[in-house]
């Protein structure tokens, strides 16, 4: 299996200031080892504050790190190449959908191909078609996203996320600011994807799914990886007392 | 509970009060005992000898490409100040800032007497370009503000998206940012643009031969103040009409359904 993403000892410190002003600082990753190979499906599982966002985030060099070494599909951030050529390797799917609100669904997955890709109008636009299809919205690529409810927006950001090719995909809460009932349109698009093939990074809250999808789960807190297990074992028996704990507090 | 209709006297009300301003006005200019003459301001308009454009026209011409020229500067200096505000870099910001506040609260009147009296005669500034240079940099100040909170306003995820989708940092700025930037300018923009217009009479005191000038020309010849002036409110107002529909034509064209 080829490697596709490593970090290595990358550790992240946020400092804020409280109510009476005084400094604090908040280690977001502490150390942090993780590998991923083609075909890893890793769902990150954790309390809010443990790192899981931040994670995902630094891959795509969304977040600059303090110390350590990040190595994606072969380039390693180092200040050397822009970032936006190395972004081209993943893709990610956000929380809120962050679609583009001027633009038609159709013309927010066509976008990437367009300006990353430099395909021609037509040609981006029929990959979009294509994208919509396989997303199940073919028959809303001319709408605005405001005009498409929570999961058929988060629908069309992972048809503009796929758009790009991405050798990894990468989803932060992808469900969380959906209506429960629409959850599954998400999950259900999720899953067919890691049948695929297509390698992932899944922050989530839903257990079910993650069950499910992955291929590992990985429990975090205070930016470390507590527990890293497939699973079945993961989900039944839980080696550490914090997952323990965790577990118990969300299944109730 | 039930949408409820409105009760028709409230419209009664409304229409109460129109009408007792309306009698107001109407005793007004019935007390004036005026003798009203628009006739002669006939060529003013259109002077009929040489069949060219009268004073009141050549005004207008003036008063237009005024303005059209200090909109335009001032939105191009504006929307540069708006984004030096927000640098990081100290000398650059807080000089943004000073300028802006130096612009918005100064009257325009001293603004121009320095630009044409001191600033003018140091490097031989025509009163034209004087006053196209004030009210550039007076359009700016506010531009700058209203580009600022637009900006700020923006969504951050938005760039992300942007930036994870591999898009540089033009492209990003071009193709996601601006189009919303400018949609959230735009109404505050319009109301700014009109009022420049307006404000554009005060380089008449420079002696810049536009509407107002004109004005003050022909009622120092006629004494006939109230008609020349009301004539000339009446095309500060077609200008300004024909401004504020076209900004409502883009803003209903840029939004969003």
């Amino acid at each position: 299996m080829k490697k596709l993403i490593s970090l290595e000892n990358v550790s992240k410190t946020f400092t804020t200031r409280d109510r009476s002003n005084a400094k604090i600082t908040v280690k977001v990753l502490d150390g942090l080892n993780l590998d991923i190979y083609e075909g890893d499906v890793l769902c990150l599982i954790g309390p809010s504050g443990s790192g899981k966002s931040t994670c995902l985030r630094t891959i795509n060099a969304l977040e600059t790190i303090d110390s350590g070494r990040i190595e994606v599909c072969g380039h390693i951030y180092d200040g050397k190449k822009p970032l936006h050529k190395i972004r081209q390797e993943t893709a990610m799917v956000f929380q809120r959908f962050e679609l583009f609100p001027h633009l038609t669904a159709l013309q927010n997955v066509a976008l990437g191909p367009r300006l990353v890709q430099k395909k021609s109008k037509a040609e981006a636009e029929s990959m979009g078609e294509d994208l919509l299809k396989r997303v199940g919205l073919s028959n809303q690529a001319h709408k605005y996203p405001q005009q498409l409810s929570g999961g058929q927006q988060q629908r069309v950001s992972i048809a503009r996320a796929l758009a790009a090719n991405p050798k990894v995909l990468l989803c932060d809460e992808p469900t969380s600011a959906l209506d429960p009932e629409l959850v599954h349109e998400v999950t259900d698009i999720l899953q067919v994807l890691a049948r695929e093939g297509m390698t992932m990074m899944i922050v989530t809250h839903e257990m079910r799914f993650a069950r499910n999808v992955a291929t590992e789960c990985l429990f975090l807190e205070g930016g470390r990886i507590v527990e890293r297990a497939r699973p079945q074992a993961f989900f039944d028996q839980p080696q550490h007392a914090r997952l323990k704990t965790f577990l118990e507090t969300i299944s109730h | 509970m039930h949408d409820r209709r409105l009760a028709w006297y409230w419209s009664l009300l409304s229409l109460l009060v129109l009408s007792a301003a309306a009698w107001f006005m109407f005793k007004s200019f019935s007390y004036l005992d005026y003798d009203w003459d628009f006739a002669f301001l006939k060529d003013y308009l259109w002077d009929s000898v040489n069949n060219a454009p009268g004073l009141i026209l050549q005004g207008l011409w003036v008063t237009l490409k005024v303005s059209l020229l200090s909109i335009v500067w001032g939105t191009i200096i504006g929307v540069m100040v708006g984004a030096f505000m927000m640098a990081r870099e100290p000398v650059l910001k807080w000089f943004s800032v000073i300028f802006v506040d130096v612009f918005r609260n100064t009257p325009v009147l001293v603004q121009l007497y320095v630009m044409y009296f001191i600033v003018g005669t140091a490097i031989e500034m025509d009163p034209e370009t004087a006053g196209i240079v004030t009210l550039s940099l007076f359009c700016a100040a506010y531009v700058a503000e209203i580009f600022r909170g637009a900006v700020l306003e923006f969504e951050k995820g938005q760039i992300d998206a942007a930036k994870s989708m591999g898009l540089s940092p033009l492209q990003i700025a071009y193709h996601v940012a601006a189009p919303q930037v400018l949609r959230r300018m735009l109404p505050a923009l319009v109301g700014q643009f009109v009022s420049l217009v307006k404000d554009s009479s005060l380089v008449s005191v420079i002696s810049v031969a536009d509407l107002t000038k004109s004005a003050l020309n022909i009622v120092s010849v006629s004494f006939k103040s109230f008609e020349t002036w009301f004539v000339v409110a009446i095309l500060y107002c077609i200008v300004n009409t024909i401004l504020s529909s076209y900004g409502r034509y883009l803003e209903r064209r840029l939004r969003v359904s």
